[in-house]
């Protein structure tokens, strides 16, 4: 029932959101609003969009008491955020609010990222999760006699890069595989599948020691970077890995991502819409590794900051976003999955096949480890892993090469880590 | 001259006026360099009419391009892309100032130009003609120049003004670290004020200070400070200085170059404390867990305040011993009788509260006057300072010794009862007996000694009596044969046996 109440005091609330949808994004949360007003009318918000990189910087700069600007109330944070944000004291516990019937249907693993490290204290709550799969070219699977069974292991899925790499060579103009994201460099989410299907992991289950160099996650490393070696994800003219062009707009043969570009690229508004992409695509499983089959898992939460000074208001905002009706509209708008079991199913409705793929490969998600300081160790890997391609580039690349930059690496990681994990 | 035609007066006027926009509105703003740009963009939308644009800005020291915003379609983001600006990119054209603009037809009809003032590079302006005509005549170009030689100046001037604001941040912080500093000579609570004077001021995700201690070749932690006001004791953070055993104790031994101080110094940063020359003490601030770069200016900030830090450690130290020197006896470096006096009664006091008792041993050397008559007052002192370490030898941590003056000493026993004083004095006594001092070549004096011991609540009500009910029992040991231990409470057994 709508309350109208004309007494009733207005509740002015400031969110901050990330580029979910590109320049898209304010319109579909503005209708995601409009919807929740309709129950409560008395609402004003007030949405401020940001993009990745600045949406941390910002809020550390007003935690910091260096910059002047509206305090945002709600605010939208990566998943990995929510234990550092709450030791910084920049978002409060809202465990109260959160009983143990939501909590069940959270997407385990999306829960437990909302937790305050070796604690049951709820900081954030899920919002959108995000699996990354692997999109492939049907045509071009059929043109080197393969198929979909054929990416189903890392030896497998090497010997199609190789072939893919073999009809470029012969002058058929599209490249094996492209990384998932718009960087040149890769990121810690590029490698985690290959380190946790090879049965390694980054950090000790404690977090408190860095493991990446070791067997048998550098195996996984490894695995990876021969795929650069081999030349199946190339190189661009000045700095990194080719961007400009993706597996979408049909210079790849494959990709690694999300579930985004089935509603967005693969409709034919979009800019880089292909129509032989479109019409000649699949999703399947990562590879399997040495070790069994890992995926990574990400996503969004939301989280009430310290400046927010009307909690309970807040709240009916939270749960009417992370409610089944909303969560399932608004994941669909943006690319991403519900972040609770509920909504997961009435997601998947409509596309079956792609659906599938990805409903099987949350099964197989695992979030990156849980560390104070992970994002100085996401930075960590980052600037290893450019090493990495440096040396390749170089025509540098040996085996040594790579266990030294990684022992490196681990050492940095592990001076870190002792100086608040310990 | 030829006549100028309706449409290029339109135009002509079209410029004029998207030029007084320009001009007045850009340097009439006071919101800040985001404000300046997220305003320039407007402007590019709005009034000069291109669908996409972003801007991005030189990151100083570097050869890298940060986009600050960008907007399409009225939607003005903030930005996050990065352009590496190496040399072989035709951008570099750009940041070299050998062009004003450049074009690229692929992958997409883009401008780049660049944002300058007088020779200092600011960054970059990029237009995006995805949608309409693709290449611009002379005239939009022309007035583009003009906009980006409007929006570089705006921007130059709004650095220099933040530029000056952080200096007057700085300059306060200063000021209320340094009033920490000097704020008190206490070495605990001068540190615990300047962590927390650095934090409030600064704003780092955490700072810790460690103490080098000298005498035994450690680095021992003190007190930490976080972002959200916490302070804790840092004692379990202990390092024998030895090169190589982390890099807190390679930079206290002198090893301020490593890999790793260099690679992270933007956002942990070390600042040995220097005293006399020597480092005798670190403090450490980061912004891990935020990750938010330490500028120069803090790091300048900080190194301010290390030499202050230090002096202030040293000035402590001297306190410190001129406080001890003022309550302990130069000879026997026990403590002083005023000192004793002061702690007994509050020793009483929490006797009293808890229903504990609390006794009170005074001593005196048997003959120590014909000691030193006969051998001289050094041989008396040395005799004085050997009968001090058998004292403090037989005596339990928790008891403390005094010297009340000449030759008495005089000890209190918190939670002693008759047994127990009388278990220690009997040490001492005993102790002392079997020990000779060699007061000559050839000649070992055995010293001996007369001891007096009351007890609280038996034998007296506070302090005063506490002390004169042991000098009476003393005084009876000295007027009765000396060499003996005499209790209070026995004296009237013994006057009557």
């Amino acid at each position: 029932m709508i309350s109208k109440n004309p007494f009733r005091k207005t509740t002015n609330l400031n969110f901050w959101v990330i580029t979910n949808a590109g320049f898209e994004t304010r319109k579909i949360l503005e209708n995601e609003i409009n919807n929740f007003r309709k129950i409560f009318p008395h609402y004003t918000i007030s949405i401020t969009v940001n993009p990745w990189s600045q949406a941390w910087d910002d809020l550390m700069l007003l935690v910091k008491k260096k910059k002047e600007t509206s305090l945002p109330d709600i605010v939208q944070i990566g998943s990995t955020w929510s234990g550092t944000l709450a030791y910084l004291g920049a978002i409060q516990e809202i465990t109260a609010y959160i009983d143990e019937g939501i909590q069940k249907d959270f997407i385990p693993q999306a829960l437990e990222t909302c937790y305050y490290p070796g604690t049951k204290k709820i900081f954030s709550v899920p919002w959108f999760s995000d699996v990354r799969a692997l999109y492939y070219r049907t045509d071009v699977m059929k043109e080197i006699n393969a198929n979909v069974e054929s990416l189903d292991n890392w030896n497998s899925f090497m010997d199609v890069c190789s072939k893919i790499d073999e009809l470029r060579k012969m002058g058929r103009r599209i490249y094996p595989l492209r990384l998932s994201g718009q960087m040149a460099g890769i990121l810690i989410h590029d490698l985690a599948p290959w380190v946790w299907s090879a049965g390694g992991d980054f950090l000790t289950a404690d977090g408190s020691r860095a493991i990446f160099n070791q067997e048998p996650a550098s195996i996984g490393i490894r695995w990876y970077f021969d795929l650069i070696k081999n030349g199946y994800i190339p190189f661009n003219m000045y700095d990194g890995l080719i961007t400009a062009g993706t597996f979408f707009s049909g210079q790849f043969a494959m990709q690694f991502s999300g579930m985004w570009p089935v509603s967005s690229i693969f409709n034919h508004h979009h800019p880089d819409y292909n129509r032989l992409v479109s019409n000649n695509y699949g999703v399947t499983l990562v590879p399997k590794g040495l070790a069994g089959r890992y995926t990574f898992f990400g996503g969004s939460n939301l989280a009430i900051t310290k400046f927010c000074s009307q909690n309970e208001e807040a709240m009916e905002l939270l749960k009417f976003l992370i409610s089944p009706t909303s969560q399932v509209r608004h994941a669909k708008s943006i690319g991403m999955f519900p972040s609770t079991m509920s909504s997961f199913q009435q997601h998947f409705g409509q596309n079956l096949e792609v659906g599938s793929a990805f409903k099987a490969s949350l099964e197989c998600a695992r979030t990156l480890p849980r560390a104070l300081t992970l994002g100085t160790i996401e930075k960590i890997v980052g600037t290893m892993a450019d090493n990495i391609l440096r040396h390749i580039r170089y025509g540098k690349y040996t085996a040594k090469i790579l266990q030294d930059e990684l022992n490196q690496a681990a050492e940095e990681a592990n001076s870190i880590l002792s100086i608040y994990e310990a | 001259m030829g006549r100028i035609s309706n449409s290029k007066l339109k135009q002509l006027d079209r410029q004029l006026g998207v030029l007084r926009i320009i001009s007045t509105e850009l340097k009439a703003l006071h919101v800040g360099l985001d404000g300046v740009l997220q305003h320039a963009l407007k402007i590019i939308f709005k009034d000069l009419g291109y669908e996409g644009a972003s801007i991005f800005l030189w990151i100083k020291g570097t050869h890298k391009l940060k986009m600050k915003k960008m907007v399409y379609r009225n939607e003005i983001l903030q930005g996050e892309e990065e352009i590496d600006l190496e040399e072989g990119n035709p951008l570099y054209q750009l940041y070299s100032r050998r062009r004003t603009y450049v074009y690229f037809d692929r992958p997409k009809p883009t401008y780049y130009f660049a944002l300058q003032k007088g020779q200092e590079f600011i960054g970059m302006l990029r237009i995006d003609r995805w949608e309409k005509g693709r290449k611009l005549n002379d005239s939009d170009v022309d007035l583009l120049l003009t906009f980006v030689e409007e929006l570089s100046g705006t921007i130059f001037n709004v650095r220099l003004l933040q530029e000056n604001q952080e200096n007057l941040k700085m300059l306060q912080a200063s000021s209320e670290i340094s009033a920490a500093i000097i704020s008190t000579l206490r070495l605990e609570q001068m540190l615990d004020q300047v962590v927390k004077s650095i934090l409030k001021n600064l704003g780092f995700d955490q700072v810790k200070l460690y103490l080098v201690d000298h005498s035994r070749n450690f680095l021992r932690g003190y007190i930490r400070g976080d972002l959200r006001g916490n302070i804790s004791g840092l004692s379990h953070e202990i390092f024998p200085l030895k090169v190589g055993i982390n890099n807190l104790v390679d930079i206290v031994m002198g090893n301020e170059e490593s890999d790793f101080l260099s690679k992270y110094n933007d956002i942990i940063y070390y600042v040995p404390l220097r005293v006399k020359g020597k480092t005798g003490g670190l403090l450490t601030v980061d912004n891990l867990l935020s990750q938010q770069r330490i500028t120069e200016m803090e790091k300048k900030t900080l190194i301010s305040f290390a030499g202050q830090i230090g002096i202030a450690l040293e000035n402590s130290r001297l306190f410190s011993d001129i406080e001890k020197l003022s309550i302990t006896d130069s000879i026997t470096h026990l403590y002083v009788f005023r000192y004793f006096k002061q702690r007994l009664v509050e020793e009483l006091l929490r006797a009293e509260r808890y229903k504990n008792f609390l006794s009170l041993i005074i001593l005196d050397i048997d003959n120590f006057k014909m000691i030193n008559d006969a051998y001289g007052h050094q041989v008396g002192d040395t005799i004085l300072v050997e009968v001090c370490k058998i004292i403090m030898k037989s005596i339990r941590k928790i008891d403390f010794p005094a010297r009340y003056g000449g030759d008495e000493l005089v000890i209190f026993l918190p939670h002693a009862n008759n047994d127990i004083v009388r278990f220690i004095a009997e040490r001492i006594y005993q102790n002392i007996k079997s020990c000779s001092v060699e007061v000559t070549k050839d000649k070992d004096v055995t010293v001996k000694v007369s001891i007096g011991v009351a007890t609280f609540p038996g034998d007296a009500k506070d302090a005063e009596e506490l002390i004169k009910k042991s000098d009476d029992a003393l005084y009876w040991a000295k007027t009765h044969g000396r060499d003996r231990i005499c209790f209070y409470s026995e004296i009237n057994e013994l006057k009557s046996g």
